[in-house]
């Protein structure tokens, strides 16, 4: 149980005579007091200077109060305390401000060997005035000690301050309009066992704490020597005499007020401005002696206008003696105006993660809510995934189950289209030839400016001319070296005759495959034209390359240089001298030729790949199907 | 926080590590549980995807079952055909019939089946018909000179029946010269001289060597056998139309495969109205095939070995 929570807390008091202790609780946005115990130590046989069995005494007594569990908040005796009240330059923020402090206090540790805690309280920062700092100090092995024995009781110890500001605290909660008054000086006096401690506070601020060496065994003391009894009765018990002047109550009445006179005037000599010194001043007395019947009606000064008891309403009782364990409460809670905790840095670093814990745990939750998202992200994720890989694994097998029955189809188709791509090869030449003549006819007839005086005297096919005698006596010429085949024997038959060559059954290479039929792509054709005197040679001649070309049938229509004199048809010899006789009858003509390739084709054969010879394959050039 | 022991750390923050811990616990259960089986089962039909869908890469096919299913669709419609349209296998199977059919009625006649043709064709069938042809062109004016023929009734070849389809095929392209009246031009070489005293001019007749098609290279047996005849011929342009014309008829399919036309000059020249000559006399010589099929009506199988159809896919 290490964290301290704003809801509850309770307020220890130690004292040397008895250890109280207030429950303090939220109800909406005050607290108010749940219960509150306390027992005297000599009443439960407890040793005065047993602190280890005082303690282990508080820890059972608070296990059976029920208030172990809870967090709380210990008091640190004022006179093993040291404050000062410090002014720093306005507007300070609160990291400097710390800086400054730890400056400022590392000049007490330095007087000591012993390691010190400090903390600080700023006090009602006004704008552009000076930071009023309350500052707190003790030793660290006196908070340590305090609150390892405590600890070691199972108590769970959250915060540790000084009495002096838990007084304050205290009247800060019970007198909230008092504490708040700009024309009042409140004079905060708790009357220990031993020592007393006087708070100076106004307009909520703490401007002093001063200790002083008075308490409430003083009083039971003078009034021993008075009755000279052994053993006297406890302060509260006491009922003085105020009538009798010689009562010796009035003796140490007067001790308080000039011990309390003293403390006043020291600390009205430490302060820099007199405006104090004629501010309306309100005692306020707390603790066991303050119970006395008659004390703050007596204790009338010049240096205080009034006296006033001061203290939680406790079973319908004012019981100042539980002021300090109220405001220590009040501390506890984290809610008080005024904090100073002196605690040990184990748990003040424990009090800063928790305190930071929210944003950890929130991180935390946010990591593990961002996780599980992403979890059920994914696992949607991995779900739509798997469906889009299923559905395009299904269309993709449906795809492959398909692809053979394609195949087959196209290689189906193939089969049939190849079966017939001699048929339609030279099926369609006829029509090509008697379609070719039509156009020639077609362009003579429609010439507007050449009539129908032009004429063709040949028309054939590239492979026609090619196999005519005077293209071949031609190549035959260009190519003398060329081998002619060489004549067969002749052979006789059984009766002497004369037999033919013997026509073998063609082996199988010398079949034509069916993609290797020669398409028709060619045709040529001459002519003769009649010069005309008012044209060139050659532009009624375009005209009729034009006119061939808009025809549809040919595309690229041109002349067709190849066929020179020598390679002309025989037709032309006779033509040319037939013109040359009758030049005088008919005038003279001039001489064209024409290739005209053919815009389409009946069939398209698919270009093969080419076969990848294989490593040591001699055969170069060996391709597939080669022509018979 | 790490420099304190971990005793020393507030209990919500030990209850919080613990609570950390154990949610990162919780998620790698989860993770093995839940995820892990999954990722791998994703990985392994991605894996499974990518192979399958190189694999129809590689077939240049689109990955699309649908298109696919569309596009065998059509080409079943295109090769088996609809009530309305013919399909490529009847197309071609008609076609083929109908191109090779034009000595079926005299092969059905005299040998009852194509096997029977093919076999049972005999030197002496062939010299029969080759006489019967040669005596019958005589008594229209016409001689078939060996040197330009290639054929004469003492011609062998392995093949008896492509002889006889040769003489058959030039029977029936000079019928329809002459029955479209167009003359049948003759060679004025010396060594092309023929007749019983060698007298007589040789005609511009040729048959040329019989061309075998098969469908893919390394076929053993030929799926369609070419008979081209060349035949010179001359006659007017009209006249020469008709002829064409009538190669290829209903009864008759003898397509011209090639052709040289040439026109000559008059022997008397003459001019017209405007003085312009006149002509109107060709010689055209022609190459026609007819076309038979060694394996009768039956089509030739399907061989895998070309990958590609003619067409494109569709695709």
């Amino acid at each position: 149980m290490q964290w301290k929570t704003a809801k509850t807390a309770v307020g220890l008091d130690i004292g040397r005579y008895s250890v109280k202790a207030i429950h303090l609780e939220r109800h909406g946005k005050s607290y108010a007091i749940k219960s509150s115990c306390a027992f005297i130590q000599q009443a439960e046989g407890l040793l005065e200077d047993d602190e280890a069995e005082l303690y282990k005494f508080t820890g059972s007594w608070l296990k059976d109060k029920q208030l172990s569990d809870l967090p709380i908040c210990l008091g640190l005796p004022q006179e093993l305390t040291n404050s000062q009240y410090s002014s720093f330059p306005p507007n300070l923020t609160v990291d400097n401000l710390r800086y400054m402090v730890k400056k400022l206090t590392s000049q007490f540790s330095g007087l000591s060997d012993e390691a010190f805690l400090d903390n600080f309280c700023l006090m009602s920062p006004v704008k552009d005035q000076p930071s009023q700092v309350l500052i707190g100090v003790c030793r660290q092995s006196l908070v340590e000690d305090a609150y390892s024995k405590a600890t070691a009781q199972g108590l769970n110890i959250q915060d540790q301050t000084m009495n002096g500001l838990a007084l304050a605290n205290a009247f800060l909660f019970l007198q909230p309009l008092q504490a708040a008054s700009t024309s009042l000086l409140n004079l905060l006096l708790d009357l220990g066992t031993e020592t007393s401690t006087l708070v100076f506070l106004r307009q909520n601020r703490v401007l002093g704490i001063a200790s002083l060496m008075f308490g409430a065994s003083t009083f039971q003391k003078i009034m021993a020597t008075g009755q000279n009894e052994e053993s006297s009765p406890s302060a509260a018990q006491y009922n003085p005499d105020w009538n009798n002047p010689d009562a010796y109550i009035h003796l140490a009445i007067k001790r308080l007020q000039e011990e309390i006179d003293g403390a006043i005037q020291h600390w009205l000599e430490s302060q820099e401005t007199q405006e104090l010194d004629s501010t309306n001043r309100t005692l306020w007395i707390s603790g066991r002696a303050a119970a006395i019947p008659g004390l703050a009606s007596h204790l009338a000064s010049a240096e205080w206008n009034d006296v006033q008891l001061l203290g939680p309403q406790i079973d319908d009782n004012l019981s100042p003696e539980y002021t300090v364990a109220l405001g220590l409460a009040y501390h506890g809670t984290g809610k008080a105006p005024l904090q100073i905790s002196l605690i040990p840095p184990l748990l003040h670093w424990q009090q800063e993660k928790v305190a930071r814990f929210p944003f950890l745990a929130g991180a935390l939750a946010l990591l593990a809510v961002v996780t599980v998202a992403f979890a059920v992200w994914f696992h949607c994720h991995l779900n739509t995934e798997q469906e889009q890989v299923d559905d395009k694994l299904s269309e993709l097998k449906k795809c492959n189950s398909l692809v053979p029955d394609l195949d087959g189809a196209l290689e189906t188709m193939g089969y049939y289209q190849k079966l017939l791509i001699p048929i339609v090869e030279f099926g369609n030449r006829s029509r090509t030839f008697l379609h070719a003549c039509d156009v020639l006819y077609q362009t003579r007839s429609a010439a507007e400016n050449t009539a129908d005086d032009w004429w063709c005297y040949y028309l054939s096919d590239e492979f026609s001319y090619l196999d005519s005698e005077a293209v071949k006596k031609q190549r035959e010429k260009e190519q003398p070296d060329k081998t002619k085949p060489k004549p067969q024997p002749q052979a006789f038959g059984l009766f002497g005759n004369l037999l033919e060559e013997s026509q073998e059954e063609p082996p199988a290479d010398a079949y034509i495959p069916v993609f290797e039929v020669k398409p028709l792509t060619m045709l040529y054709t001459a002519g003769f034209l009649p010069s005309q005197s008012n044209r060139g040679r050659f532009e009624d001649i375009k005209r009729i390359y034009e006119d061939l070309n808009k025809a549809g049938l040919f595309t690229g229509v041109d002349w067709f240089s190849d066929m020179t004199e020598s390679t002309a048809p025989a037709s032309l010899t006779r033509w040319s001298k037939y013109l040359n006789d009758n030049k005088g009858k008919f005038g003279e003509f001039y001489h064209f030729v024409f290739k005209l390739p053919l815009s389409s084709r009946p069939i398209t054969i698919p270009e093969e790949k080419p076969v990848v010879l294989k490593r040591g394959a001699k055969a170069a050039g060996k391709t597939t199907g080669g022509k018979p | 926080m790490s420099t304190r022991p971990f005793a020393e750390w507030p209990q919500e923050h030990r209850n919080l590590l613990a609570a950390t811990g154990l949610f990162v616990v919780f998620v790698g259960i989860a993770y093995f549980v839940f995820f892990r089986a999954r990722i791998q089962e994703l990985s392994d039909s991605r894996h499974t995807l990518a192979k399958t869908q190189k694999k129809l890469q590689e077939t240049s096919w689109p990955n699309d079952a649908g298109r696919l299913k569309r596009l065998l669709d059509g080409y079943k419609r295109d090769i088996e055909g609809t009530n309305t349209k013919q399909g490529l296998k009847q197309l071609a199977e008609t076609t083929l019939e109908h191109c090779t059919s034009l000595f079926a009625e005299r092969i059905k006649d005299a040998y009852g089946t194509d096997d029977n043709f093919m076999e049972k064709a005999s030197q002496v069938e062939f010299k029969d018909e080759y006489d019967k042809l040669d005596s019958y062109l005589q008594g229209k004016g016409i001689f078939l000179a060996k040197t330009i023929f290639g054929l004469d009734e003492t011609s062998l070849d392995s093949s008896k029946y492509q002889m006889l389809l040769k003489v058959w095929t030039t029977e029936k392209l000079v019928n329809l010269a002459l029955e479209n009246k167009l003359t049948v031009s003759v060679s004025f070489k010396k060594e092309d001289r023929t007749g019983p005293r060698n007298d007589k001019r040789g005609a511009l007749i040729t048959a040329l060597p019989i061309n075998s098609y098969i469908l893919n290279p390394g076929d053993k047996q030929p799926y369609l056998l070419e008979i081209p005849v060349k035949i010179t011929v001359t006659g007017n342009m009209a006249r020469f139309l008709d002829f064409a014309e009538a190669l290829q008829s209903e009864e008759t399919f003898l397509p011209m495969t090639r052709l040289e036309i040439q026109s000559f000059p008059p022997g008397d020249s003459k001019g017209n109205a405007e003085g312009f000559l006149v002509h109107d006399r060709i010689q055209a010589t022609i190459v026609c095939s007819a076309f038979y099929r060694p394996q009768g009506g039956k089509l030739p199988q399907s061989s895998k070995a070309l990958k590609k159809p003619p067409l494109p896919p569709g695709a």
